[in-house]
């Protein structure tokens, strides 16, 4: 891939912004093309894997959701249905070692860099097995085991960090690679800005991944955001800016190995912007006035699981009998989880003030 | 197209609110609103009144902000006085303070109050010092919203109480209302006073309802009020505290002790007067509050009435219950125990009354 | 080191004597030589004194009850010193300092005579005390030091009742009212004191025959009677009584006139003899007329110096300033109204004026509006005296700028009547000698057969 990577990067630096995948989320139909590189790069178990965990997203959020009308689940959540091949095409090219900080829609997230639904069920219905051991809950899920550094509450607040979770790394010459989640919303707050500047002149191995999902909350980015993409943004802090369809399981996972290998190599961070869309709305007290019904459903036929299903149905990866296995045996994870979770002892009211200093 | 009719509806509204707000001081009919409503109100009577009023915010217009504050009030107002910002807090605080300088009324919401502290800032170094490092040159007459609190399951980023921060900072006043009459009350003070203004909205309290007169007024900011009298023991709340407090005292009376029961209202200027008068007649003091205890507004109260004549008058230690010495967890029961419930104020002036503390 | 007092024979052949009055009180500071008991024997009534310097302390409450000669009846700390021996009714009240409290037999065994032939010492961790520099800490509220310091209540006597033997409003309190009762007549001392709603009083002077109470005026406590008393020379015992919201006796809101008649009397019940005298100055001279009709009071004269509610004004500039003043400075431009000369008045009058305001639960400005409201008088004395089957005197200035001496016009001839013509509001502080000598005058004249 080396040379086409070449004169992409060249046109990237060029035009600041540089198109992958081949379609444009407002023209969801798509034709035959020949096989995009990343399905060789990635081992046909490894396509199936990355199938199983879209599933698992999707049905993760779904029985939250379900969870959450039943009274299990304590607060607020925010569901990235409809974003799942943006969270999986992503950390396929990750190895485990690499980091990552995630946002509040981070569900997808957390499962595509290798959490157990289980720890995450039982954090959901505020258990002493959740990943925060209860005190975090939906927006604050973490697995530092797979190098999952957590979501975050704040809005652009993970995006620093990774930079020094990166500069980190830089230091103690580690070749692991930071990717840093964030949505569109993100991109106004000075930490957005300041992050991308000093990954840059310190060069440091950083993938900024933009889940540009149209809104912040009810703000569409054409109202919030001076330019038309986020990627566009790049050029000023001297990186590649690409966008891709986020919900093109290939598009996504071609960007993320180039920007990753970029930072290994140690040339510096990149940002992608990966262009979705949550069918759900921006959390469980949504709404939605600010969009209409012919959106929604116009990404719902765009549904990123169908599509990778089918392509790599029609590309021999995978059986029909294949996906049915898929979906039974997410099935049995989603029931077992729960029940795991539900299982899981609450915390002590006794500890509430623990884990505030390391002891 | 629907733009017709809609755009006869929402004249239709404007036209009979302001007839509400007219005919304000002819019916004193007593009516009841939630606390969020009273607060739109107080904006939307605030922008009919005075042109320059305006409100900043993130999804506060078509979306009604993240609590259904300022609801419909783009429809009525449009986008121009309604603006949704970018989530851009530092800025768009910022933002707020230069209208505010040069003779703009703005109004600006946090979506949650724990989200200020990307815009401390603005907000410490500029608004609340440019007039005094001007020499009175120039005033700020801002007022900001902060949703806060916890109870919502929001956790450690969502929840906090962060008011005792901003009381610290002179320049800026600070008022935590704890009624809908309040709530309504004080934004319009707020809105009427020249300085800077920080307005603590407990997000437990949005949905309360209670009496709230029609029309402009305005609640004085820098006095407390007093909610229940007692001999026995002061009670001294803010926000929602006031009314787990109250239904403290209620239970406690049954036991025969009477407990007097003040709203603070404002944590800047502080009423030291109301509660000094109060200690002396009660003799003891517990200051409740969800702040986290340790350097929140309970050490205030507790050193101004060491400091002040009412320390002759005490006849029992002075106790703070506040938050616990954590951030705010997820887990229910945790997040619960973590700021003071009615029981805990019951059991502690139980305490207090019974010679154990 | 403590030196016990007791009862001495000071006579040949006495085995028994009484005490028929202390000259002290509990914690007055004595000096060797000094008279502090007065002693009385099938012969004689002699004076007894002290042995050594110090603090006095559990001095024997009962009066007039047979002693064995040699019975200790107080001790005196020598200075820096605190806690007693002896005559504790509990150990646990003793006030040592941790360090030196035994808790070994060997460390027993080190200590002088005299300490061993002390009472069982206290547990070895008694909290009521803290560590420190040895010197006796007592653990105390700020209301019960600062009631202690106002009425003279040494608090290493008291036994706290709150946690770690902290004291209390109420253990001062409490102490208080049992000293009160103790000093007072012989047989008051022996009779229940009531609960609750009684005002605070305090004997202002032990003595001998039917006492006398005195109501102080508007915004004055018990305590402005000591200048006169001191003047008066009466043989009798006095009972200074706190008007509601005056001085030691709270109220919670501004009392009327009646609710303040009622409460003194419910205290005179509960404090005095069925016989008494009353006297009164200003408002307190209209509770006290009002009282000579009150079905429970029984008083035997009325001595009444420039009493309210004879009349319908009242100088209200004077109410509300001088019920505001919370200064001397403050206070200075209201005193020119009182007396013809303020230097009568002297710092200490200002000084107990300003500070017992300090007690004022419902505010003297409420209480000003209550009673005298828009510069007039709520209440009327005059029918008082039709008929008043005692003997009855009304003392006042011809200067009086505060109520108008014209008010005593057409009073019934039964009531005498005594106008200065170049004093005023305070006579009894301006001509103090003249007015005690009516006053005796009037209490003798007045006395049981
Ligand atoms: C600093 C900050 N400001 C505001 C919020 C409230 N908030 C939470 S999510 C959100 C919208 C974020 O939009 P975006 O970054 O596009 O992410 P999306 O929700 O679309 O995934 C907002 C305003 C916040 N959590 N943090
Ligand atoms: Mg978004």
């Amino acid at each position: 891939m080396g040379l086409e990577d070449v004169t992409l990067r060249e046109k990237s630096v060029a035009s600041g912004v540089r198109q992958l995948g081949r379609a444009r989320p407002q023209n969801p139909s798509r034709d035959a093309v020949s096989m995009p590189s990343v399905y060789r790069r990635l081992s046909a178990e490894s396509l199936r894997q990355a199938l199983r965990k879209m599933h698992l997203i999707r049905r993760f959020e779904e029985s939250a959701e379900d969870a959450y009308m039943r009274g299990l689940v304590h607060g607020t959540m925010h569901l990235s249905i409809g974003q799942e091949a943006s969270a999986v095409g992503i950390c396929a090219t990750l190895e485990p070692t690499d980091y990552m900080t995630s946002t509040h829609r981070g569900h997808g997230h957390s499962i595509a860099k290798g959490a157990q639904v289980a720890r995450m069920f039982a954090e959901f219905f505020g258990k002493e097995d959740g990943y925060c051991r209860g005190r975090g809950g939906s927006m604050h899920i973490a697995d530092v085991s797979t190098g999952n550094l957590g979501a975050n509450g704040i809005v652009g607040g993970g995006l620093p960090i990774a930079v020094g979770v990166a500069l980190s790394m830089k230091k103690q010459r580690r070749s692991c690679v930071v990717v840093s989640f964030f949505g569109d919303g993100a991109n106004n707050e000075g930490a957005f800005h300041e992050a991308l500047n000093m990954a840059s002149i310190w060069k440091l191995p950083v993938v900024f991944v933009c889940e540009n999902n149209g809104y912040g909350m009810s703000t569409s980015t054409e109202r919030s955001t001076a330019v038309k993409d986020v990627a566009e943004r790049a050029c000023a802090y001297s990186m590649p800016g690409i966008v891709v369809d986020g919900n093109d399981f290939a598009a996504v996972a071609q960007a993320a190995f180039d920007a990753v290998e970029r930072a290994r190599r140690g040339d510096g961070p990149s940002l992608i912007e990966s262009k979705t869309y949550r069918i759900r709305g921006h959390s469980r007290s949504d709404r939605n006035r600010y969009r209409t019904k012919e959106e929604i459903e116009a990404w719902l036929a765009r549904d990123p699981i169908v599509a990778f299903e089918r392509e790599l149905a029609r590309l021999g990866f995978v059986s029909k009998s294949g996906i049915e296995a898929i979906r039974t045996d997410v099935e049995c994870e989603i029931a077992e989880a729960i029940a795991f979770a539900k299982a899981s002892p609450a915390p002590s009211v006794e500890e509430l003030t623990r884990y505030v200093y390391s002891d | 197209m629907s733009t017709p009719i809609e755009a006869t509806a929402i004249l239709q509204r404007r036209r009979s609110s302001v007839e509400d707000t007219r005919s304000s001081g002819l019916s004193p009919e007593p009516r009841e609103l939630s606390y969020a409503q009273a607060i739109q109100e107080a904006m939307a009577i605030a922008m009919e009144r005075d042109e320059r009023v305006f409100l900043m915010g993130e999804d506060i217009g078509v979306y009604g902000g993240a609590f259904q504050v300022t609801g419909d009030l783009v429809h009525r107002f449009g986008a121009d006085r309604v603006m949704d910002t970018p989530i851009s807090e530092l800025g768009s605080a910022g933002v707020a303070i230069g209208a505010a300088l040069t003779g703009l009324r703005p109004i600006f919401e946090f979506q949650f109050s724990d989200f200020s502290a990307l815009a401390m800032e603005q907000i410490v170094n500029q608004a609340a010092k440019l007039r005094f490092m001007l020499g009175g040159a120039v005033s700020v007459p801002l007022v900001m919203r902060f949703p806060s609190g916890s109870g919502t399951g929001a956790a450690a980023q969502h929840s906090q109480s962060l008011e005792a921060w901003f009381a610290h900072v002179p320049g800026l006043k600070v008022v935590q209302p704890a009624t809908p009459h309040d709530a309504k009350g004080c934004l319009l003070a707020a809105i009427a006073d020249p300085d800077p203004v920080m307005i603590f909205e407990h997000k437990l309290l949005y949905k309360m309802k209670g009496e709230v007169p029609e029309g402009h007024y305005t609640v004085p900011l820098g006095k407390a009020r007093l909610c229940r009298p007692g001999r026995d023991v002061t009670i001294v709340a803010t926000s929602i505290m006031v009314h787990r407090s109250l239904a403290a005292a209620e239970e406690l009376s049954r036991e025969g002790i009477e407990a007097e029961v003040i709203d603070l209202r404002s944590l800047r200027p502080l009423d030291r007067d109301t509660l000094t008068q109060s200690v002396k007649r009660t003799h003891r003091l517990v200051c409740v509050y969800e702040g986290v205890k340790t350097l929140g507004i309970g050490a205030e109260l507790s050193a101004s009435i060491a400091e002040s004549d009412a320390f002759d008058y005490l006849d029992a230690p002075i106790l703070r219950l506040g938050g616990a010495e954590c951030p705010i967890p997820y887990n229910p029961e945790l997040e619960k125990a973590a700021v003071p419930q009615t029981p805990t104020i019951i059991a502690a002036v139980r305490d207090l009354i019974g010679g154990r503390l | 080191m403590a030196t016990e007092v007791i009862l001495p024979r000071v006579d040949m052949d006495m085995t028994e004597g009484r005490i028929s009055r202390w000259y002290v009180e509990e914690g007055a500071s004595v000096t060797k030589g000094q008279p502090i008991f007065e002693i009385e024997t099938e012969k004689a009534a002699m004076e007894v004194e002290a042995p050594a310097s110090g603090v006095i302390r559990d001095l024997a409450t009962a009066l007039e009850m047979k002693l064995p000669v040699g019975s200790v009846i107080a001790w005196i700390d020598a200075a820096g010193e605190s806690g007693g021996k002896g005559m504790r009714s509990s150990t646990e009240d003793r006030a040592e300092t941790k360090a030196k409290t035994p808790t070994t037999p060997d460390e027993t065994a080190q200590y002088s005579i005299e300490e061993q032939s002390a009472p069982p010492p206290m547990q070895a961790d008694h909290p009521a005390q803290l560590e420190g520099d040895g010197s006796a800490f007592r653990r105390a509220t700020p209301l019960a030091r600062h009631l202690a310091r106002e009425h003279d209540v040494d608090l290493s006597s008291l036994e706290g009742s709150g946690p770690k033997g902290r004291i209390q409003a109420t253990d001062v309190e409490r102490s208080r009212a049992k000293a009160d009762a103790a000093k007072a007549m012989p047989d008051r001392a022996a009779r229940a004191k009531p609960s609750g709603a009684v005002l605070h009083c305090r004997w202002l002077r032990q003595g001998e025959g039917v006492p006398l109470v005195m109501i102080h005026g508007f915004g004055a406590d018990l305590n402005a009677w000591r200048l006169f008393l001191a003047a008066a020379r009466l043989g009798s015992p006095v009972l200074g009584i706190d008007l509601p919201g005056h001085g030691g006796s709270a109220a919670r809101k501004a009392p009327s006139f009646d609710a303040m008649v009622a409460q003194v009397a419910a205290t005179l019940r509960a404090e005095c003899s069925d016989a008494l005298h009353l006297a009164g100055h200003s408002l307190g001279g209209a509770v006290a007329a009002a009282l000579s009709r009150h079905e429970e009071t029984k008083p035997l004269s009325l001595f009444l110096i420039a009493p309210a509610g004879l009349g319908r004004e009242i100088n209200g500039e004077f109410i509300s300033g001088f019920a505001r003043a919370q200064s001397a400075a403050e206070l200075a431009p209201f005193l020119p109204m009182l007396v013809s000369d303020p230097s009568v008045l002297g710092s200490s009058f200002i000084k107990a004026t300003l500070r017992q305001r300090n007690g004022l639960d419902a505010g003297l400005e409420n209480l000003g509006a209550t009673l005298f409201p828009g510069a007039t008088q709520a209440f009327s004395i005059r029918s008082v005296f039709e008929g008043l089957p005692i003997p009855a005197k009304i003392v006042l200035g011809g200067q009086d700028q505060i109520i108008p001496p014209r008010y005593t016009s057409g009073l019934p001839g039964n009531v005498a009547i005594h106008a200065f013509p170049a004093l005023g509001h305070m006579p009894h502080v301006e001509a103090p000698d003249a007015v005690a000598r009516l006053l005796r005058e009037l209490m003798q004249s007045a006395a049981p057969k």
